[in-house]
């Protein structure tokens, strides 16, 4: 016990013993490290997690996030096979005296079903010391019905157990318990900071851009820091290396396009893709002519773009750089001229916000063993808001009288990271990396300009930039033992914002163990700790969303989950995976009572908000089927989510808004034929949880009236559910494929409530509650193209 | 500032207004089942030291689904305030809710424990109990035109109060400020014949970390503790939004208050502001009453004449 203690207080002491692990049995017989990559033999697109086989020593390894598999094996003939979901299996026998470098490219194959697997798969869900984790392929994304016809990543994640939306529509995530700003979300290893479009109904991300998804929700490994609740990878296409070709779409609200071709054939290519939305292009006349007509002229402006872009280029086999660059943004503007009684009134005023988002990175494969990734990053994210007003009697311009307001807010990040992948063994898969992040907050400044006639005014107002400085590293080891595996690490970090430091040290474990071939049972623990916080709505992702850093006065959140769950992979390859989970959070922040999230304009946001603490636990049920001609899943959660404030609720504990008790998910698509898909979603919720006021008395006057709220949280909305559903038509035409897209959100106009107002009876006098419901059936089509 | 920063964050309303105007397809009413709210008196009587005439309002409560009319009692009300276990009041004459009590001797003493009883045929008896807090010890009391940078960063009106707190206690203050215009009353030959001074309330501000303006339903006032500066003489610099020229009189009240009273009027002000924001986060407005709802405070008052 005492031992024990001893190294629990001392990372040094644990990081050597992990070493020596690590490294001894390197001593014990002649080696040599196969190593390479495994890419998509058309367009050179390395492929994620494939999986190495060797059939002789049934030993096995899986590529990394960038196709690169090192296999360390004695000197001995080998019978390597390279296989991948949804792609040809490939063998090589050779006989292994020396070092060997291997590319291998795979080609896609119909249907797994079809293609013959003859290696033991190392990438199946119960042979993955990692749980808590879901990956769903993109190409599965796009077949899913969309709201307007839009592909959502998100919105398919949330479709995930575990993860919940934040209300109709909405892209936010709620993971195990967590809000939406304790998801890490990376785009090419990038923070990106507000992730919707147009108030959350949509996700910044362009599923034409995207080469992979991957959620972990638990069992974080020791590479990840900096959030809470989840880490969501997504890595964009890196542009095909062999031949140019492009794809796109045409729907109710918006249009795409991407791009990509090489610029030297097998050793350069980029990816340029792009989105924007035109529902102000088609209203904009209409509105304009309405409004001409009562002498008004308005120039109203409503959309969003995206703009995705990516640059690799290989060097030699051994080097290889890639530059990544997203923009997105949106922008809402309005423009009103009115004459009237001599007196000319113009107004106009506007918000833009988005993220522009860059990474440089250098993949090194330093020698067959070890692998290395150097990644530069910028992510900006800025919200700004204006107004203009000017009144001019006509005939003197001197006496006009004009107002000008604008708000800049937002968060900038710079940075530098290293990461190293070293397999000395074909058991151990060692990581280890640094990285230092300097964030720059603009909690708020406010512009303004003003003159009376004959007064004038111009002020800058509100808090000054904030700079912190976030320090991390990490060792972590994944390593089989027989049955046995392992994840084992530790996440170090150093916080620094205004003379205050906030170290931490962050113990990761994952443990499986194979209870039979294809049974596993898993278990992990992990702590967190979390620097920075969105001060945000519970209901409304918005984009006054606002990013400050934990302070002297705000200390920053911390978690520690355990999960336990068995996972298995069925015949016709159906996985069935069932988890339990305890979380424990604690410094989380709330607003205090009646403060509201229209803040940063005025005053301090420290003083608006309370720290307390969370407890979320649950169990979470998936039964997924990735590839074949039918593919989707089944997704059960049971949780409990609670809260507990001193100054919020008479320092009682209630339930999260979103606390929901039973969560299903039905996903399925099915290709009827070569050109014929069916795909739809059913979804089930129990009720946000509300706060309603439950009796009412008088103050001054029989007419001012105190309504007193019940226990925070204690009522619950009706029960959310809904069908969404669509049909494809594929045709191959001479020099592409189209595909028209027919589908409908809600299909059976179910009324899911978005929030509850009161009102008064017209009959009775008394009051009802009413639950208002936003979003209707709402049909729509797309036309997609590929070429 | 304020007026300004939030006529720009009306700005945030738009895109919301759009939102909820284009997507607002359909409501439906539902039944949510209110735990059954067990109807009680309720009372608003918050009593200053220098009041000659004792007002509070008594009503009943109700279930939140029921119509505002049932909120009035339509039995006899009967109200005793006792000081110190003595009965102090008890013919209060009651019309619509609002109850009124002759004249007395004005409150004060510091420390005298107040009971309020409220009872009625059929009601189970509301009580409640307040101290009288310690009168504030004001050292100096100023007013200087321009001599202040209100938050927009323009000259405003300075109203400076040196307070000394006493030491071991957390004290409650609040501020208000009147002027006055008198209102004449003439024969018909048009002379005055008589005159009645009317004062009205003027809305003050401060930058002072530990105090604030709310509204507290007829009136602003500025409130605050003493936790920045417990048993210590401070400055308290205040701001004064009205127009005043030089030789303009202001009248200021200077008050200590009850706990229950900063609490029910911090948190009423809160509520107030978060029923025209909807995404402001719910209130629970203090309150104070033993069987039934309300609140019973207390104030010391001191009054002061200022010349500009």
């Amino acid at each position: 016990m005492r031992l024990f203690y001893s190294l629990s207080l001392n990372p040094f002491t644990l990081c050597m013993a992990l070493f020596m692990w690590i490294c001894f049995p390197l001593q014990a017989q002649e080696k040599y490290t196969i190593s390479g990559y495994v890419e998509d033999a058309d367009s050179g697109e390395k492929l994620i997690a494939a999986t190495v086989f060797d059939l002789h020593s049934k030993q096995g390894t899986i590529t990394n996030t960038y196709g690169f598999f090192s296999l360390t094996l004695p000197k001995d003939s080998v019978e390597l096979v390279f296989s991948y979901v949804g792609y040809e299996a490939q063998s090589l026998r050779f006989l292994l005296k020396e070092n060997t470098q291997l590319n291998i490219k795979l080609r896609q194959g119909k249907f797994l079903d079809e293609v013959e697997v003859v290696a033991e798969k190392v990438d199946r869900i119960e042979r993955n010391t990692q749980m808590s984790q879901t990956s769903v392929p993109v190409e599965q994304i796009k077949k899913l019905p969309a709201l307007l016809g839009e592909v959502d990543i998100f919105k398919t994640l949330q479709l995930l157990p575990g993860v919940q939306s934040g209300g109709e529509g909405q892209s936010g995530l709620y993971v195990r318990g967590g809000s939406p700003d304790q998801n890490l979300i990376l785009l090419d290893g990038v923070p990106v900071y507000n992730v919707s479009h147009i108030l959350g109904v949509f996700s910044v991300f362009n599923a034409d851009a995207i080469r992979n998804v991957t959620l972990t929700k638990g069992g974080f490994p020791a590479r990840y820091g900096g959030r809470l609740s989840s880490v969501l990878e997504i890595n964009m296409k890196e542009g095909n290396l062999n031949e140019w070709h492009g794809e796109g779409a045409i729907g109710l609200i918006s249009s795409k396009v991407t791009l990509e071709g090489p610029l030297a054939k097998g050793k350069t290519s980029m990816l340029v893709s792009a989105r924007r939305t035109y529902v102000d292009l088609i209203a904009r006349p209409i509105i304009k002519a309405a409004a001409r007509a009562e002498g008004i002229q308005v120039k109203p402006q409503l959309y969003f773009y995206d703009l995705n872009a990516k640059l690799q280029h290989r060097l030699n086999d051994k080097h290889r750089l890639y530059a990544s660059f997203y923009s997105g943004s949106d922008r809402f503007f309005f423009k009103y001229e009115e004459s009237y009684l001599g007196t000319d009134t113009k107004s106009s005023g506007g918000i833009n916000w988005g993220n522009i988002i860059s990474a440089l990175r250098w993949n090194w494969q330093l020698n067959p063993k070890l692998f290395a990734n150097t990644t530069l990053t910028f992510s900006d994210y800025s919200i700004d808001i204006s107004q203009e007003y000017s009144e001019t009697l006509a005939g003197h311009p001197e006496l006009a009288n004009t107002f000008s307001a604008k708000y800049v807010s937002g968060i900038r990040d710079f940075a530098a990271k290293v990461d190293f992948d070293y397999l000395p063994l074909p058991r151990h898969f060692v990581r280890f990396g640094l990285s230092a992040i300097r964030h720059t907050y603009r909690p708020g400044a406010l512009t303004l300009e003003a003159a009376f006639e004959e007064e004038r005014f111009d002020t800058l107002l509100g808090s000054q930039n904030i700079h912190s400085l976030e320090y991390d590293a990490y060792l972590e080891d994944d390593f089989r033992w027989k049955r046995f595996s392992a994840n084992i690490g530790l996440h170090a970090s150093l916080f620094q914002v205004q003379g205050t430091f906030y170290p931490s040290i962050q113990p990761r474990i994952g443990l499986r163990y194979m209870l039979s071939n294809k049974l596993a049972l898993k278990a992990s623990y992990s702590q967190m700790q979390q620097f920075i916080n969105l001060l945000t709505s519970e209901s409304l992702n918005l984009p006054t969303d606002l990013w400050v850093p934990s302070t002297e006065r705000v200390k920053p959140q911390k978690s520690w989950q355990a999960a336990l769950g068995i996972a298995q992979t069925l015949q016709n390859d159906w996985e069935v995976s069932l988890e339990v989970y305890y979380k424990e959070m604690q410094n989380v922040l709330s607003f205090k009572e009646g403060a509201s999230f229209l803040l940063g304009l005025e005053g301090d946001w420290q003083d608006k908000i309370t720290q307390g603490s969370g407890q979320a636990y649950g169990a979470e049920l998936l039964l997924q089927k990735k590839f074949g001609r039918f593919s989707g899943w089944l997704a059960y959660t049971l949780a409990w989510n609670w809260r507990q404030f001193d100054e919020i609720n008479s320092g009682k504990r209630f339930p999260f808004r979103y606390d929901r008790r039973h969560d299903i998910s039905l996903v399925g698509t099915y290709e009827l034929n070569d050109r014929i898909t069916l795909s739809g979603a059913w979804v089930y919720g129990t009720g946000n949880a509300v706060t309603l006021p439950i009796y009412q008395y008088t103050y001054l006057s029989p007419y001012q009236v105190i309504e007193t709220l019940g226990n925070k949280n204690s009522f619950r909305m009706s029960d959310y559910h809904r069908l969404d559903f669509s049909i494809s038509f594929f045709k191959q035409k001479k020099r592409y494929e189209r595909r028209w897209v027919l589908g409908a959100y809600n299909l059976y106009n179910h009324n899911n409530p978005y929030f509850i107002i009161t009102s008064n009876s017209p009959f009775e006098r008394a009051k009802l509650f009413k639950e208002i419901s936003i979003l209707p059936i709402i049909p729509y089509f797309s036309w997609q193209f590929k070429f | 500032m304020k007026t300004l920063t939030k006529a720009a964050s009306r700005l945030l309303f738009w895109p919301l207004v759009f939102f909820f105007t284009a997507c607002n397809g359909f409501e439906q009413v539902v039944e949510i089942e209110i735990p059954e709210h067990q109807a009680a008196l309720s009372i608003y009587a918050h009593f200053n030291s220098i009041d000659t005439v004792l007002e509070l309002r008594v009503g009943r409560s109700a279930s939140i689904l029921d119509p505002f009319d049932s909120l009035l009692l339509d039995q006899p009300v009967s109200i005793d305030l006792y000081r110190n276990n003595q009965l102090l009041a008890q013919d209060f004459i009651c019309q619509d809710g609002l109850c009124t009590a002759p004249m007395i001797p004005p409150l004060g003493s510091a420390g005298d424990e107040y009971r309020l009883e409220v009872s009625a045929p059929g009601w189970e008896t509301l009580s409640a109990v307040q101290h009288m807090p310690t009168a504030p010890i004001v050292k100096n009391l100023e007013g200087s035109i321009g001599g202040a940078i209100d938050p927009d960063g323009n000259a405003a009106n300075a109203l400076n109060i040196t307070l000394q707190d006493p030491a071991g206690e957390e004290n409650y203050y609040a501020v208000e400020a009147f002027r006055f215009y008198y209102e004449y009353l003439y024969d018909n030959t048009g002379q005055i014949i008589d005159s009645v001074q009317i004062r009205y309330s003027i809305s003050m501000g401060s930058s002072d970390p530990g105090f604030s303006t709310i509204y507290t339903g007829d009136k602003s006032l500025l409130i605050g503790k003493d936790a920045l500066f417990n048993g210590n003489e401070y400055l308290l610099r205040l701001f004064v939004s009205d127009y005043i020229m030089e030789g303009d009189q202001i009248l200021v009240r200077v008050s200590s208050i009850t706990r229950d009273a900063y609490l029910f009027f911090k948190s009423y002000s809160a509520y107030e502001d978060s029923q025209y924001d909807p995404f402001a986060e719910p209130v629970v407005v203090h309150q104070n009453v033993k069987n039934g709802h309300g609140i019973f405070s207390l104030q010391n008052s001191l009054e002061y004449l200022v010349e500009f």
